[in-house]
């Protein structure tokens, strides 16, 4: 695939949520990259730390979550924003016109009292749009590209619309200032199979017709082959395989990635192989020590015990964080 | 007329089952009925497995409330070994309800937070006389969580609910429906609340209690590749809108489905394997909204939606199952045959 330039970089990025039994190690020494119009999925299961990652990507974390350390640059339109150094004000005009996020609570982003109209209207008014006129007529255009009729929705308040028709309502509406990079996270879990199907389809089109770049954070190994360019697995915070979609699926190293693939049975394929991974996701307040994997892994060493190991290039653009990398490829 | 199944012993029968409900829209609207099942009828043989799948709104949970005795069909008889348990005396009506339990989608809602594990297994036991005190319980208590894999037992029996994990739940909730020997579980979308990574466990092991206690199992859920993982030698039934549109053998249903409805939900799945998922075929829908169930269509239910609707025929008269190989039912006037994708 032919790469754009890197829109976004993270390096080295730890978040630690404050509890009463001591620091919760959601994301730690994180370091991706993003490239203009890329599809980058987030591969990671609940309590990976996959969606405060998402989160603190704009800013959006809560009050508990304290970045300690790493940087989170995007560079876009010949720009750079720092977005731990960016003040409120600043994040406030960046979210949505730079960079636009679809949350899981998707289906809960509406006012309930007041008309979609107006908060497409909203939206623009915020930005520094002043010509309603224009708004809507962008409105019209997006919802009808999401394949909605716009007479109807505009005029509705979210209560009156399906589940489906709100994410793609969302989905319009995060379109309305040409964002150049759309953060999703968990975009499709609470949908039907059809709906799914539907939006699906439509992230493909946004990304051929409009080169946008996609963060998408899911544990849904099946939409990460569908849509995904290139996919992150992490578990325990931490990332532990980085690759292309073929690497991924194709090649992977990492036990924990390879157990994913293993534990998901599919519709057309054959049941053999199929198996859970033993034991447990980690207490991130009590982590283990050495691989965060150990205790679930299939063959773990002393090693394993003592040293967590690093991020390491084993092929272009595959990288992967397991002390035993060289014996459990195949 | 209920699709056939092998003359052995049947645990539980529905026959031409309708749940209705009385709405009224408004406080001075007039009340309408709201059908949210239609004519079911399956038949389900001891040690057997029939997984419901469809999408949500379907009726499928109410389907398995109505199997489990949890609500009382509008018409329609529902036999368990033989017998409607609505009419029975009452303490025959508790022992149906002994025999037939229910797994629940969500283990963090379905564990008691402030009891022990101990005190979550042992309150059916005590109830329903399995035991007679605390050393029996707590020894009986130990067997079955020996039996749902959560060992060393004496790891998990004292503690509260959220110090485990989502898997290990659910293991607690299945050893909760354990303790009343049941033959006859209903599992709601048991296992997709639970991480990818454990999710098979949990079935693995509701297939070992199959095989070592002869539990029947009726599995709904709304995803067909735990379906197919699931009930492999059983059957499917796939409902939409209160009705079964196709029912049959499982792996005749993924290999050769023949209700345009049940081709388009294996079409639109994506699939863990790259290759696979981006060279499907995908056949489009007419329409992308469900009818609303106060509002149903004339005729086949699917027709506003299927992209292979005959005009005059399907927006008219609604098709009735009806067998087109040996156990493979279906309802639609325009069958299709062949894998889909």
């Amino acid at each position: 695939m032919a790469r754009g330039e890197k829109v976004l970089t993270v390096e080295k990025l730890s978040i630690d949520y404050i509890s009463r039994r001591g620091p919760v190690q959601a994301v730690r020494n994180v370091s991706f990259d993003l490239y203009a119009g890329e599809n980058l999925c987030i591969i990671g299961e609940s309590g990976s730390g996959k969606t405060t990652m998402g989160m603190s990507l704009v800013k959006l974390s809560p009050p508990s979550a304290v970045i300690k350390k790493g940087t989170i640059l995007y560079t876009l339109g010949g720009k750079e924003y720092d977005v731990r150094s960016m003040s409120e004000a600043q994040l406030r005009a960046f979210r949505w016109k730079e960079v636009a996020m679809v949350f899981q609570g998707a289906l809960n982003a509406f006012n309930p009292v007041i008309r979609i109209k107006k908060q497409f209207l909203d939206t623009g008014w915020a930005h520094n749009m002043k010509d309603n006129k224009e708004i809507l007529r962008r409105s019209e255009e997006l919802l009808r590209f999401v394949q909605l009729d716009p007479k109807r929705v505009l005029n509705s308040y979210q209560h009156e619309l399906s589940g489906g028709m709100k994410q793609r309502v969302l989905i319009a509406m995060s379109l309305l200032l040409n964002p150049k990079i759309l953060i999703m996270d968990e975009c499709t879990s609470a949908l039907d199979i059809l709906t799914q199907r539907t939006i699906i389809n439509l992230l493909k089109k946004i990304k051929e017709e409009m080169g946008i770049a996609f963060i998408f954070v899911s544990h849904d190994l099946s939409l990460a082959a569908e849509l995904a360019d290139r996919i992150v697995t992490i578990y325990a915070g931490r990332v532990v395989e980085m690759g292309t979609t073929e690497d991924i699926f194709k090649n992977a190293v990492h036990p924990y990635t390879r157990g994913l693939i293993k534990a998901t049975p599919t519709v057309t394929g054959n049941e053999e192989g199929l198996t859970s991974i033993k034991g447990t996701p980690p207490d991130l307040i009590r982590l283990p020590a050495g691989c965060k994997f150990n205790p679930r892994c299939e063959f773990p060493t002393t090693q394993c015990y003592q040293e967590e190991p690093e991020l390491v290039s084993i092929g272009k653009d595959h990288y992967v964080a397991c002390l035993k990398a060289d014996q459990s490829r195949d | 007329m209920s699709p056939a199944s092998k003359p052995t012993s049947p645990v539980i029968e529905l026959k031409n089952l309708v749940k209705s409900y009385n709405v009224r829209s408004g406080v001075m609207g007039k009340s309408r009925e709201l059908r949210i099942l239609e004519n079911i009828s399956f038949t389900l043989n001891r040690g057997e497995i029939l997984s419901i799948v469809g999408e949500s709104g379907c009726g499928k949970t109410t389907v398995g409330k109505v199997a489990a005795g949890i609500i009382k069909p509008t018409s329609g008889e529902i036999l368990y070994e033989g017998k409607n348990p609505w009419t029975l005396p009452k303490h025959e009506f508790t022992e149906y309800r002994r025999k037939v339990q229910m797994i629940h989608q969500d283990p963090y809602q379905s564990l008691n937070p402030v009891q022990r594990i101990y005190d979550i297994i042992s309150a059916p036991l005590f109830r329903h006389k399995k035991v007679k005190n605390y050393k029996e319980a707590r020894e009986k208590v130990k067997e079955l969580l020996q039996r749902v894999d959560l060992s060393p037992v004496d790891d998990f029996i004292d503690k509260n609910p959220h110090q485990l994990s989502g898997g290990q739940r659910q293991r607690v909730a299945i050893a909760r429906t354990l303790t009343v020997d049941p033959e006859f579980i209903v599992a709601d979308e048991a296992v997709s609340m639970l991480d990818i990574s454990i999710r098979l466990s949990v079935v693995d092991l509701m297939l070992k209690l199959k095989e070592d206690l002869g539990v029947t199992y009726l599995f709904i859920t709304h995803d067909l590749a735990i379906a197919k993982y699931f009930g492999k030698g059983g059957r499917i039934a796939v409902m939409y809108l209160g009705r079964i549109m196709e029912t049959g053998p499982t792996l005749e249903i993924i290999h050769n489905p023949m209700h345009p409805y049940t081709r388009i939900l294996l079409s639109s799945i994506p699939e863990a394997d790259p290759e696979k998922t981006r060279s499907k075929k995908h056949i489009q829908l007419r329409s992308l909204d469900i009818p609303s169930l106060m509002d149903l269509p004339k005729g086949c239910k699917f027709h506003p939606r299927c992209p292979l609707w005959l005009a005059g025929k399907c927006d008219q008269d609604e098709p009735s199952l009806q067998e087109a190989s040996p156990g493979h039912w279906v309802s639609c006037f325009n069958p299709q045959s062949g894998p889909v994708a």
